[in-house]
């Protein structure tokens, strides 16, 4: 726990040190402030359903953006040799690099969330529906980043990991819509797999354990298969 | 200490180590010598753990850096060819969390240390990124020692520095001899003479000679001869070709290179001939270089094929 959290460290200084987490958070912040003063205060909709699906389409950039450089950058710079010869082990890397990502998306959403505190102050919001979405947008995040640092493992090129991570991301949470134009298991596989779909209830107020179960298998699988492949990569060199 | 047995590495279908074998003890500053592209690079990194390996085995100590790469990785402090540094880091910085990996307790105390050995401390606090080539070999250099793993492996520790910068961190390596186990590559021959007690030359993969410094040299140099200058040949030669010990006699423009049965037999040869006045001015065994034997062991395996 105690290596996780060195290499959290060090990723979270590197994050205040490059402009990257500031823009994000300054565009997130600035966007999310725009919709809840057009959307809420404006035409008076005592809730966040407006501000967080805002938020969930924005994180399909933003979050690729966090996770494009953490282990492409170690790759091109050669660090990762580095790392991988000191004592510490692979997933001690890519845990401590996840939980700084994690962090720092937290961190957004935690700006985020005066705007919610401001309801509460001048509205009667339906509270656990509100804490719900903001539960789902988490959820979401968490599975975003953990795809963006499985593809910045795949390759040195932080632009490249970027890209592809946000397509991923961007096919993922579309992918439903596909299934209405199939049939068969293919239809069922395609709505299943949707983040868009699994989202879904979360806006509706309800929180199906299936849909957090998914979330969590797929930012587990991310990592996962990020430690698998750095591990693996000593065979291949 | 370190013990390699029929290693073979590959990269997809080339054969980038075609089984080396050899052993180094606990103390030896062991000079890796071998042209660009002889695998030392590779086998550095498999004793760390970095790589893996195809067949073969690998020891420290009694363990395998593939089965037991963390227990590996504490007794080993690596230099790479190129100093790896987070170069937004300062060296302060770049230390400490190298020092935390490596679970150093007192932190600061060990940083003072290791920059006191490799004279940083005057850029303690200036950004990695800033410094110059040699500075920032030193900050890799003080990160391999963090901890005071017993084995040093260090790739091509000295390439790219000034002449200064150079014997700087030479003296550094010399002064952890005894204490510390190093494998140190290069292709800069003098290094290895000056540094080394043990030389392993590799090329294509391959080990062609595992030897002291001076059984390298006596590898190549064959028969033991002496070259002798002197105010008359002539005299000279005569007095020579009633010695028995003597098996051919060479005669160069200037000087004569004189074959004997074997190395002990110089201060008699030396004897004799100042007994028979042949005004010896000069006496001495050829010298061969290490670079003579390292041209002849790599060119010699290029032309058979």
């Amino acid at each position: 726990m105690n290596k996780i959290w060195i290499i959290a460290k060090k990723e979270l200084a590197s994050f205040l040190y490059s402009p990257i987490g500031y823009v994000i958070g300054f565009i997130t912040t600035g966007l999310v402030g725009y919709f809840f003063y057009i959307d809420t205060i404006y035409s008076g909709f005592a809730g966040m359903h407006f501000t967080i699906s805002l938020l969930a389409t924005l994180s399909l950039f933003t979050l690729p953006l966090m996770t494009m450089k953490l282990v492409s950058e170690e790759k091109k710079r050669g660090t990762i040799e580095l790392l991988m010869t000191l004592p510490i082990k692979t997933s001690e890397i890519i845990i401590g690099k996840y939980f700084a990502v994690l962090l720092v998306f937290l961190m957004i959403l935690a700006i985020t969330f005066l705007h919610f505190l401001l309801i509460l102050i001048i509205g009667n919001p339906e509270f656990l529906v509100n804490i719900g979405l903001y539960f789902g947008i988490i959820l979401e995040g968490m599975a975003l980043l953990s795809i963006g640092i499985f593809i910045s493992t795949l390759t040195d090129s932080q632009v490249i990991s970027g890209l592809v991570s946000i397509g991923v991301g961007l096919l993922l949470f579309v992918i439903n819509l596909l299934s209405d134009k199939v049939s068969g298991i293919w239809a069922n596989i395609f709505s299943e797999i949707s983040f868009g779909k699994h989202l879904s209830g979360f806006f509706r107020g309800v929180i199906d354990l299936k849909d957090v179960g998914f979330f969590i298998l797929i930012t587990v699988l991310g990592i996962l298969l990020s430690i698998v492949y750095l591990d693996n990569e000593k065979w291949r060199k | 200490m370190i013990k390699i047995e029929s290693l073979v590495k590959y990269y997809n279908e080339f054969k980038a180590l075609d089984n080396i074998s050899f052993e180094i003890n606990q103390g030896d500053i062991v000079g890796l010598l071998g042209p660009n592209g002889a695998g030392k690079t590779t086998t550095m990194r498999i004793i760390t753990g970095y790589l893996s390996y195809d067949s073969g085995e690998v020891k420290i100590g009694d363990l395998d850096p593939q089965d037991k790469p963390l227990e590996v990785k504490k007794i080993i402090g690596y230099l790479p060819e190129n100093p790896l540094l987070y170069d937004e880091m300062t060296v302060f910085e770049f230390l400490k969390f190298i020092c935390e990996l490596k679970n150093v307790k007192e932190v600061n105390k060990e940083i003072e240390r290791v920059i006191e050995i490799t004279k940083i401390g005057d850029k303690k606090n200036q950004i990695i990124g800033t410094l110059s080539k040699g500075y920032k070999q030193r900050v890799g250099l003080s990160s391999a020692l963090i901890s005071d793993p017993p084995i040093l492996i260090l790739d091509e520790p000295t390439s790219g520095l000034d002449p200064n910068q150079i014997i700087e961190i030479r003296d550094v390596i010399k002064k952890m001899r005894k204490s510390k186990t190093i494998i140190l590559s290069t292709h800069i021959l003098p290094e290895v003479e000056e540094v080394c007690n043990k030389v392993i030359l590799i090329d294509k993969g391959t080990v062609k000679a595992i030897d002291s410094i001076e059984g390298i040299k006596n590898i190549s140099q064959g028969r033991p001869s002496i070259i002798i200058k002197c105010d008359d040949n002539n005299k000279l030669k005569n007095v020579l070709s009633k010695i028995d010990y003597i098996t051919e006699i060479e005669e160069k423009e200037s000087e004569i290179e004189v074959f004997i049965k074997n190395e002990s037999y110089k201060k008699e040869l030396l004897e004799t001939l100042v007994a028979n006045k042949t005004g010896v001015y000069e006496f001495y065994s050829p010298k061969i270089s290490l670079e003579d034997v390292f041209h002849r062991l790599t060119i010699k395996e290029g032309d058979n094929e």
